[in-house]
Parts: C-alpha cells; structure tokens; sequence
C-alpha cells in the first residue's frame, strides 16, 4: 500500500513538474516536421474586420520561400500590448511584430528590436515619413501604411438640403451645418465613445491651423501644447456650444461600430474617418460620397488634410530566424505585395516606387495630397507612447463640458505628454 | 489506508508547487517590481517607496479609489437587495422556481465582453432601445446619453454588472433558503409569523451564510471591476468611469509605467484583502451569533 502511495505521489509530482515544464518553455520549437522554419508573426491586422490582405501575401511568401513557413497570429489591437509584452520578456514573442509608432519606441527602448538600418527598403521609404519609422536615426521599422483621414460627404444629402459642393472652408462647414440644422438633417457626425473621432476632427483642424513642424519640436521643448493648439480646441467649443454638434451624445456613440452604421444609413451629411472604412462604404452605402480634405482653414483658404501613420513592421532582436524574419518584412515592401495590401486598406503609399491605389471616392483627398496640401498627424510626434490616449481623454472630457478652460485643458496635456521619453 | 503526515504532505505537494509558482511567486515578484522605476515588464532600479507616495498623491488614482469605492457600495447594496427580494420570491413561488432559476443564471454565464456590447448598444442615444423606450413612455427629460455622461457613466455601468450578476446572487440566497428547514417555517407560520416578521425574525438570521458568501464575492468582483469600464467607456467621460483595476492597466500597458502600475496593483490587492478579511469576520460572526 505505501509502494502504491509513493507512486502516485511521485506520478503527481512529474505531473505537476511537467505542467511547470510545459508552461515555462516556449510555444514553438522553430521547425516543422519536414523541416521548414517556422516563422511566427503577429499583427493586429490579418484578422478580425481588416483582413488587410495578409493571408494571401503569407501565402505569396511561402511561395516565394518554400523553406519557410508563416505561422501568423492575428491578436486585436486592445490586446495586443498585453498579448507581446509578457512574451517579450519571456524571450518568446513572434520573430515578426506588427507595430506602430508607440510600439516602436516603447519596444526599441527596452531592447526588444532588431535594427533594420541596412536593409534594402529603407531607401525606399518616402524621406517625410522617415522619422516615424526610426529612434535615434536608426531604423527599426518598414511602415506599410500612410493613411489619409478626411471628411466624408453624402452628396445625396447635402443635394437634398440644397448644398451645391463640398464645404472647402470653415465658416462653408458653418454655414452648411446650420442649413441642414434648420431642414432637421443630420450635420456632422463625431461618434465620440473614449474619444477617439473628436481627436480626427481635432488632427484634421490642427492640418489647416496648426504649424507642420509642431510636432517635430515637441520633445525639443521647443513647442508646447499651451503655446499653440487653441484655435483647434476654440474650433471644436465652436460646434459645441453653437448645438451643432451635441457633445454628449456624441460622446455615447461608439465611432468604430454606430458611428459608420449611421454614416452608411445616410442619416448624417459629414463624417470624419479613415481611409480604411472607404471599401465598407462602397459596398454598403446606398448614397453617393467622397472623402475629403477637412475645411478648417479661413474663408478663401484651400482644405488640408492629414494622414495617420499606421502599422509596419519589426523584427524581434531574440528571434533565432532573423534572416527569415527580415526576409519576410521586405517581401512585404515589394511592389506587388505592398500594393496588395494599400489597396485592401485605401491608403496612400509609404515607398517611392509603389504607387498609391486610385479610390474614385478618395480622388478629393488624394488631390490635396498630391498638391502637398497635408501633413502627417501631429499627435504621433511626440516620443511618449500614451500620447494619443492622453489627448482623447481630454477631448472627451470636453465634449462632455464644451464651457472647459482652453488654456487649462491645453495645460493638462503639456503635463501629461512628457517632452522626452524616458529611457530607463 | 491510513494517511500520515508525510504521505499528506506528499499528496499535497503538486498543488503547493503549483500554488507557489502560479501565485505566490508572482506576487513577490510584484511587490519586488512595484519597489522600482522600471518602464518595462524588465529591468529598473530600486526606488523604495516612491511608487507608493506618488500613488497617494496621484489624482487619477484617487479619483479611480472614489469611483471604485462609489462603484462598489452601490453594486453590493442594490444586488444583495434584490437578488434577496427574488430569491424571497422564487421560495413562495414554487411552481416557477425552476425555470426562473435556470433564467437567472444565463446572464451570468455570457461573456463580459458579450455583456458590454450588449449594454452599450441598449445605452446608445441614438436608436438605442432604452431611450427609445423612454420615449414611448413620454419621459423625454429621462433620455440621456448614458454613457457620454459623466453624471450617469458609472452608475449605467454598474447596472450592465449588476444585470449580469442578480441572478447569481439571488440563486445562492436561494439555495440557502432551500435548506431551511420546512418544519421551522411550518412552526413559525403556527405561531403567526408572517410576512415582515417571518423575514425579519426567522428568514433573516437564517440566511447569514447566504449573506456572507454574497456580500463577500459581490465586494470582492466590485472592487477590481476593470472589463465593462474598459470596453463600455474606456475610463470615460472626463476619466468618470476610472477605476483602480482599469488605471492598473493604464498606467502598466498604455504608459508602460509597469512598476508604477504594480504598486498600484498592489494598493489594490491589499485593500481587497483587508475588506474581504473584515467582511467575512463580521458576517461570520453574525452567522454563530444566529
């Protein structure tokens, strides 16, 4: 009988010795059976409502290298900080990570990235958007995507509220917002649920009023928040005191899923929104629109527009398949690939030789571009990661109380968007 | 078979290991972390208790301590009140008790995800049904965009919680009135207590471990609330749906403060602990003295 117990005892503690085991070692061993490389990549697109085209371009590339094969994993962007750090700090993270500009320099300040400074396709990239893809002038990602955000118009809407064009300046916004206020017609739409669409209005106002180098000084001191963003905030007060826009029901609408449902039901004449919602729109609006620069400038002024910096592409510093991994992210700025994927999102091109896909809709916006009419979002500059969250948050709290102190509100971001990052 | 204490202490050694590694090593390694600067899951120097000062005198996170006290309070109140109500319901009510029982826990068998979404799409003011709802009813000065304001933010929130949880809570006071015995009630019901005074006199005392297990998960799940504010609100409006769960979050995953976050983290866990400890020691005398 003791015989027996000090088995099962023993067999209990393998078990848990092997749970231990199992639980501390790594999710992959690194090669198939056959004895590809396996080579892991997580993005927070290729899944869910952006499919961006990956699974066809992995497909490519496993074409392309048949040596090697993709095991992609896609995690949603509110995981995935969560998902990727812990793994970072285990030395387990994927070889290839999807990131954007917090990321980067959250990731490359810990040590985590690989340095691509040598790669081909860095000489490639547009020379204004190098700054985004770069710490301490070293290259640490390929950005894939410039995305235009801009004013989208239901011109049925505005036709039947006798609007003949497109706003082009601000008191033409004004103007036609308070013709379909006095026909009982939806006007502008900011679904503003955790802030996020009142900051596109505010980026897209900072476009046409704000100086293109404020962010570049932001984290020299040389410019502040105080100092420069309240004609943008006096802007926004303008619609909301005026009832134009009413700010707290706007703060209640969810911008990703309400706000382009009511968008594509017609019922609102503008909507400020990104470039990847255009195919949605085509598909399901039954209403003609385009996408537009933002009116924000003074009357006789021409409308600017602003793009997002969204996601590129890094190599884990640890991966143990680097030359594989860095394979992967310059197969994606070949121009076959890199168009694929421009033209499943409907953005502008990061790269001097791949042409950004012509959008019938998007014709407006892309002409304001291509006359230099933009400049690429403010918010991003700046070196702390959470600056983005940070502006929304006031943001919202301000479409909650239009009748806030500019100078206070403005003064609190200062304090709460360090000018340098920390590198501890 | 006889059980020693070597041969017990050897049975429960894979849980203990388990235990230790999955639990009690992160939490020294928490504590340890929140001890320094680190920005990083990695990393940092020793700072003492440089976190714990600046969290005393954070605004956003006493902000956060308030709206989870306020949270907390309400939540525990108004779900014990009404899950008692219904669980005093179902046991006079035997030819639904079933089916009602089963009802009530399918909320809570959903995903707190599903739940927020769902609660979020009931709140919104335009085309939302509980507005619309209003509406029909003539009590247009009720309408209001629950979750855009800072007014009533915390409080919608609180009822997607409690809508997910009464049925939990009610079907424990149920089984622990189920388990009364039927003579008692017989007897009490002879002697003329009815109503209030049965509840008062008899149901009430009787129902102290009910109330014990109820009033101390219902704290506990309050208190570290972070799921619905963080899907439903973010945090907002103006930070009004902060909570300390959420700026544990905040500050480890969107500031990469990760030590500062920890000791927040940490702040949390010993308040849980000191309520809960209180909570049960209370109630639990209140159950001997019944």
């Amino acid at each position: 009988m003791r015989t027996r117990l000090r088995r099962l005892t023993t067999a209990a503690a393998a078990s848990a010795f092997a749970l231990v085991l199992a639980a501390c070692s790594s999710s992959s061993s690194g090669t198939t059976a056959d004895g590809k490389t396996v080579l892991t990549v997580v993005g927070f697109e290729g899944g869910g409502n952006e499919i961006a085209d990956i699974p066809a371009i992995n497909a490519a590339f496993e074409k392309a290298h048949p040596n090697i094969k993709v095991d992609y994993k896609y995690v949603a962007n509110t995981e995935y900080d969560a998902y990727n750090n812990t793994r970072l700090a285990a030395g387990t993270a994927a070889d290839v990570l999807m990131v954007n500009k917090d990321r980067l320099t959250t990731w490359q300040q810990q040590g985590f990235l690989a340095d691509l400074s040598d790669q081909p396709w860095v000489k490639r990239m547009l020379p204004n958007l190098a700054p985004y893809t770069q710490v301490d002038g070293k290259t640490y990602d390929f950005v894939q995507q410039n995305i235009p955000i801009g004013l989208y118009a239901n011109l049925d809407l505005l036709k039947k509220a006798g609007i003949k064009q497109v706003p082009q300046t601000w008191p033409e916004l004004i103007s036609d917002l308070k013709t379909l206020r006095a026909k009982n017609m939806g006007g502008l739409e900011i679904p503003n649920l955790k802030g996020w669409d009142a900051e596109q209005v505010s980026l897209a106002l900072a476009a046409n009023l704000i100086d293109p180098s404020w962010g570049s000084g932001y984290d020299k001191g040389t410019s502040t928040w105080a100092a420069t963003w309240s004609p943008v905030i006096d802007h926004l007060k303008q619609l909301l005191t005026s009832g134009l826009v009413d700010g707290k029901t706007m703060n209640g609408l969810d911008p990703f899923s309400q706000g382009v449902s009511q968008f594509t039901a017609g019922k609102w004449a503008f909507y400020v929104d990104g470039a990847w919602d255009l195919s949605h729109y085509q598909q399901s609006a039954k209403f003609g629109f385009t996408l537009n620069p933002f009116p924000g400038g003074p009357a006789g002024g021409k409308p600017k527009t602003f793009t997002f910096i969204g996601s590129g592409w890094s190599v884990n510093g640890a991966s143990s398949h680097k030359n594989a991994a860095e394979s992967y992210v310059d197969f994606m700025s070949q121009p076959q690939q890199d168009s694929a994927y421009l033209k499943a999102e409907s953005c502008f091109t990061t790269l001097t030789d791949v042409p950004s896909p012509k959008v019938t809709q998007s014709a407006p916006v892309a002409a304001a571009f291509a006359a230099g009419n933009t400049s690429p979002s403010q918010v991003e500059v700046p070196n702390y990661p959470n600056s983005e969250d940070k502006f929304t948050a006031q943001l919202n709290a301000l479409f909650n109380n239009p009748s806030m102190d500019t100078g206070a509100l403005l003064k609190q971001l200062d304090k709460e968007i360090p000018k340098t990052p920390s590198k501890k | 078979m006889r059980l020693t204490t070597r041969s017990a202490a050897l049975l429960m050694l894979p849980a203990t290991a388990l235990y230790a590694l999955f639990v009690i090593y992160p939490t020294i390694r928490s504590v340890l972390l929140s001890l320094t600067d680190a920005h990083g899951v990695i990393g940092g120097s020793f700072v003492g208790l440089d976190n714990y000062r600046e969290a005393f005198q954070d605004p956003q996170v006493l902000a956060a301590l308030k709206n989870t006290l306020v949270y907390t309070v309400v939540v525990v109140v108004v779900q014990n009140a009404l899950g008692l109500g219904i669980a005093y319901w179902l046991y006079n009510s035997p030819a639904v008790r079933s089916i009602a029982r089963t009802g009530l826990l399918m909320p809570a068998m959903m995903a707190l995800v599903a739940v927020s979404y769902l609660w979020s799409f009931l709140y919104s003011p335009v085309g939302g049904p509980l507005d619309a709802v209003m509406n029909a009813l003539g009590l247009h000065g009720l309408e209001t965009s629950w979750l855009g304001d800072t007014h009533t933010a915390l409080m919608a929130i609180a009822v997607s919680y409690m809508w997910m949880y009464l049925g939990y809570t009610a079907t424990i006071y149920l089984s622990n009135y189920l388990s009364i015995p039927a003579d008692l009630m017989e007897a009490a019901a002879l002697d003329g207590a009815r109503g209030w005074t049965r509840f008062r006199r008899i149901d009430w005392p009787l129902l102290a471990p009910s109330l014990t297990v109820n009033m101390t998960l219902s704290t506990i799940g309050s208190l570290r609330v972070f799921d619905l504010p963080f899907i439903m609100t973010d945090g907002g409006p103006a930070n009004s749906t902060q909570t300390l769960s959420y700026v544990v979050f905040e500050d480890s995953f969107k500031d990469f403060r990760f030590a500062y976050g920890t000791a927040v983290a940490v702040l949390l866990l010993v308040i849980t602990v000191i309520v809960g400890v209180l909570l049960t020691t209370v109630l639990r005398r209140r159950e001997v003295a019944a």
